[in-house]
């Protein structure tokens, strides 16, 4: 009787044999699905009925409420897929465990079936065992929320993609760790490989990041962390993602928000289905060439065992680099990469010592396997030297014009402006909506322009020593983000020196792309949507003070503002102007916003909007406004206007200060100085003399009302001098 | 019948089995032999289709083994270390190869759990080292294939169980044609089973023959001459193996027949001489010490 003409009690009894012979772990899964799907949907949808009984609410928040509750659960925001990694994990040992025992071997191979009919059933087997008890406990937990009036078709559409998510996880890591399984001979080694596999993307991706980090001038933090087929990450990444865009949608579960939040984590999920359908091709490769008598081998392919030990090998001693920097990070100088090269070699060497001590369970063989050791050590040694020497050009990639997309320029002040949250979320986990926007909105085509910047920008970053005095002092750090036709996004950190030809930033910055990737009004339809039965405040301050007003719609200000930055904003203003003053508008309710718009003298529909709500203030200072002026020093005894910064020796100097009320003084040094409040990224600072600080208290408002002042070069008067040297 | 040609089989660097040529007929008891390491577990496994050789050809009915459900259904491999489900019973052992086994008689086994008085439905757990064997065989011999592989499975049996389950071997033998192939280092207790004996030494076959034609063609002779001259006319034309000479008395190791020796020796007129039967064991020192091995050091018991 074929197993297709049996009937559906058979079935049963044979499955149950089945799960009682060779995957008793089943019963494990099953408790653990049942808790997780049936008691925990229980659970928080009642948690949500009791939260509703305390503190009254519609019944249509209540059954968004237990619509959530069951999504978080059963849904793509749940945590089963930890549950998924587990059970994966025990199937697949459980099933293939027997290829390390030579009894277990003798047992069943010796049975009338071939070796591939006996991997096939077991691994098919393992995967309708874990499908029939997701799906039915899922469903009984479904049932169970119907009843209590928590499903829609959001939650449903919700629980399917999960599913599929959930099938997709388990295929991968019980493919993974099968293909372990096959690559070993005893359990302990094959663990050991499971674990490898799932943390070597993540291990190679931040150490590459770290060495592009300590030996490149033009790294970018912005630069993502380039970790694929790795899983765990990608699960882990999924969540995230999944997460804030959840969160982006509010109390809404709807099909479109579902969808819409899955979709921004697919590719996730995409880079982990390609890791189940590698490992099963090396699985089906590696199955079939494994053979009977290798078990209790650690490794079963000796060319496998060998690169793997060379491997992390490798990785050891790029680890042990990484150590070494973080240590002496504060002193490093030329002569620690002389050290960091020999521990790295070193460290791989040990590295090498202690996988052939794991590999062959004897401490005794410790020095054997030279050969993988040796070549372990030159690896690293190579690593190093590729690095260090920049033999792959990372310093001066400039992609070809034909390869870019668009290009932009990222962590932009004016970028940061703009703050817009979520609070509707439970957990009141915020979400800024504006959270990297020139990252994400500005789009560069003039590539012409641009690669000329960024080719000047990083030849400069080249010559300059970062992060010393004088390089802040001189000019300024941006970074460039090539996004490329191929999908890939490179960032490069550039010095652009404030003697740069100002018509070479500005081909870029008096761009219309430039100016609606760069200032987040632009990009605010979010914002203009939640606002209209918000409370809104617009607050105006300068040198004078600050005034407020409930009336000026969000809309009619954003308006204003953009009108201003496409008619006046130029590299130009940029550079050369300070700001007259600053609105700061904020709007409150479920959905919160904030920003601050930096006011110039050229922005007349902003000074108009202002002055026609009356809340402008005049930009001449008005010294009987002033209570105090409180000058600080910071490099009492020397004149950075003489000396450079290097020239000082001392490593503490303490900073003086000197308050003055007088408004004969008061009026000189303000006469001396310039506003140093809401200045954006490309200003100039080379006309001020960066050894003082000046705060300018105003009457009647606290100290953090205070507006900030630094003098120009040349302008600080004799009696500061003498006060505060 | 099972056909093993030029067999190789190496574990790395060490020569498991090696040219091993063996044929082993329907329905007679196959020993074999050899001590520890010499191959014989490598060679139940190759035969069982566990394990592919690396070169030869292993053959059973006409068959490829490795890998071909068909050829493995007339085979039952009882390893030495034997593997049972795990918290499985006898019953449960049962219920599992009679799923497998198209040819397992259950009703039987349990009759014959009866017999040797075990509990087919206590946990095999629990089962003392000689019970498990006990189990593995009367499994074995329940599924109904036409060959039964055992390896070092009669150790640990008391000796009324391993009477019993000789007597059982034979009447399978004599009602359906089994075929046992049985490994052992243990020559004594294969002596009064086999029917032909392989003996394997690092990995290679020194010698395969029937026991009986072993046993006649091979005498001892214990005897006393009165001189040289009539010992050297008693032995003159014989092929003496081993001779070994305590005072007067001569132990002399002659191949022959029985009738051929007695004339050879009457002519020699000794003072007194008598023929003994070789033991299995005494039979493999011999031929063993003449092809090279000092056997005394690893024959076992």
């Amino acid at each position: 009787m074929t197993s297709a003409n049996l009937s559906l009690t058979d079935k049963l009894r044979s499955r149950k044999k089945y799960i009682s012979r060779t995957l008793w772990t089943s019963y494990l899964a099953i408790l653990i699905f049942a808790v997780y799907h049936v008691l925990g949907v229980v659970m928080m949808v009642s948690r949500s009925m009791n939260y509703a009984a305390i503190h009254p609410q519609a019944f249509e928040v209540l059954k968004l409420e237990k619509c959530r509750a069951v999504t978080r659960i059963l849904g793509i925001e749940g945590i089963g897929w930890f549950f998924v990694i587990i059970t994966a994990l025990m199937f697949a040992f459980q099933a293939f465990s027997y290829v390390f025992n030579q009894s277990k071997m003798d047992f069943y191979l010796s049975q009338p079936t071939t070796r591939g009919q006996r991997i096939r059933k077991n691994y098919f087997e393992a995967i309708f065992t874990f499908v029939a008890i997701y799906v039915i406990t899922e469903m009984i937990a479904l049932i169970i929320a119907l009843c209590m009036g928590a499903v829609s078709a959001a939650v449903l559409i919700s629980a399917l993609i999960e599913t599929l998510r959930n099938l997709i996880l388990f295929l991968t890591v019980y493919n993974v760790t099968v293909l372990a399984i096959m690559l070993t001979g005893s359990l302990p080694i094959a663990m050991l490989l499971t674990a490898f596999f799932g943390i070597v993307s993540i291990v190679i991706g931040v150490e590459s990041s770290f060495y592009q980090q300590v030996f490149f001038k033009t790294y970018s933090w912005h630069s993502k962390l380039n970790i694929w087929l790795c899983p765990l990450y990608d699960r882990y990444m999924a969540l995230t993602a999944i997460s804030r865009g959840i969160s982006s949608y509010g109390y809404d579960i709807s099909v479109a928000s579902v969808v819409n939040t899955y979709l921004n984590a697919i590719k996730f999920d995409i880079d982990i289905l390609v890791v189940g359908i590698i490992a099963l091709i090396f699985v089906m490769i590696f199955s079939k060439l494994r053979r009977a008598e290798w078990a209790s081998k650690s490794i079963a392919f000796r060319p496998f065992r060998w690169a793997l030990k060379v491997l992390i090998s490798v990785l050891g001693g790029l680890l042990a680099g990484y150590i070494v920097y973080m240590v002496y990070e504060s002193v490093w100088s030329t002569k620690h990469f002389v050290m960091m090269a020999i521990i790295m070699v070193i460290a791989s060497f040990i590295v090498g010592c202690i996988c052939e001590v794991i590999l062959e369970g004897n401490v005794r063989r410790t020095f054997k396997g030279l050969g993988q050791t040796v070549m372990a050590m030159a690896l690293v040694l190579l690593v190093f030297i590729i690095y260090r020497g920049d033999l792959l050009g990372y310093d001066s990639y400039i992609p070809s014009k034909n390869s870019i997309k668009s290009c932009a320029i990222v962590g932009l002040q004016e970028s940061s402006m703009f703050r817009a949250y979520s609070i509707s979320d439970q957990d009141h986990n915020y979400i800024n909506y504006f959270d990297n926007y020139d990252e994400n909105n500005m789009v560069i085509t003039d590539l012409d322009n641009f690669l000329k910047l960024a080719s000047y920008g990083m030849k400069q970053m080249k010559t300059v020593e970062p992060y010393n005095y004088d390089y802040y002092q001189e000019g300024i750090e941006i970074t460039v983000l090539y996004r490329l036709k191929n999908g890939m996004s490179k960032y490069r950190t550039l010095y652009i020196p404030y003697d740069t030809d100002p018509s070479l930033l500005a081909s870029v910055i008096d761009t219309e792309a430039f100016k609606k990737g760069a200032f987040p009004c632009f990009g605010d339809d979010v914002i203009r949507e939640t606002v209209k039965n918000s409370r809104t405040r617009l607050n105006y301050s300068n040198i004078n003070g600050n005034v407020e007003t409930l009336e000026v719609p969000y809309t009619e200000l954003s308006d204003a503002y953009r009108q201003d930055i496409l008619d006046h904003y130029n590299y130009e203003l940029a550079s050369t102007e300070v700001p007259i003053g600053r609105i700061i508008y904020s709007i409150e309710g479920d959905n919160s916003a904030d920003m601050e718009i930096p006011v110039y003298e050229e922005f007349t529909n902003l000074i108009a909007l202002l002055k026609k709500y009356d809340v402008y203030l005049e930009n001449e200072m008005d010294v009987s406004n002033i209570r105090s002026v409180v000058v600080t020093n910071y490099y009492p005894g020397y004149d950075l206007e003489e000396i450079s910064y290097s020239d000082i020796t001392e490593d503490y100097i303490p900073s003086t200060e000197a308050t003055y009320s007088d408004p004969d003084q008061i009026k000189e040094i303000l006469e001396g100085a310039r506003s140093d409040n809401f200045m954006g990224t490309f200003y100039n600072y080379t006309d001020t003399n960066p050894q003082y600080f000046i705060q300018v208290n105003l009457n009647d408002l606290p100290d953090y009302y205070s507006n900030y002042f630094a003098f120009y070069k040349g302008r600080v008067p004799e009696f500061v001098v003498q006060d505060t040297n | 019948m099972i056909e093993l040609l030029d067999l190789e089989k190496n574990f790395y660097e060490i020569k498991a089995v090696n040219r091993v040529s063996l044929n082993i007929a329907d329905g007679e008891v196959f020993g074999l032999i050899g001590t520890n390491g010499a191959g014989k577990s490598t060679l139940l496994r190759i035969i069982s289709g566990v394990i592919k050789p690396d070169k030869g050809i292993a053959l059973v009915d006409n068959r490829p083994i490795y890998d071909n459900p068909d050829v493995k259904k007339d085979i039952f491999y009882i390893s030495d270390e034997q593997y049972f489900l795990p918290n499985a019973t006898p019953e449960e052992m049962a219920d599992y190869y009679n799923d497998i086994y198209d040819t397992f008689d259950k009703s039987r086994f349990y009759k014959m759990c009866e017999g040797f008085n075990l509990d087919h439905k206590r946990k095999i757990s629990t089962f003392s080292k000689g019970m498990k064997k006990q189990v593995s065989i009367l499994l074995g011999l329940c599924a109904g294939t036409k060959y039964l592989l055992c390896d070092e499975t009669f150790d640990g049996l008391d000796p009324v169980v391993r009477q019993a389950v000789k007597s059982l071997f034979a009447a399978e033998m004599a009602d359906r044609g089994l075929t046992p192939v049985i490994a052992s280092h243990n020559l004594r207790e294969l002596e009064d089973i086999c029917d032909h004996v392989g003996l394997l030494h690092e990995g290679g076959v020194i010698l395969s023959q029937d026991i009986e034609n072993m046993k006649l063609s091979m005498q001892k002779v214990q005897c006393v001459f009165a001189n040289e001259e009539d010992e050297k006319k008693a032995l003159e034309g014989l092929e003496v193996l081993i001779h070994d000479r305590r005072g007067r008395l001569n132990t002399i190791t002659i191949r022959g027949e029985r009738e051929t020796i007695e004339d050879a020796f009457k002519r020699g007129n000794p003072v007194f001489f008598e023929v003994l039967s070789l033991s299995l064991e005494e039979i493999f020192i011999s031929e063993t010490e003449v092809v090279g091995y000092d056997i005394r050091k690893f024959i076992l018991n």
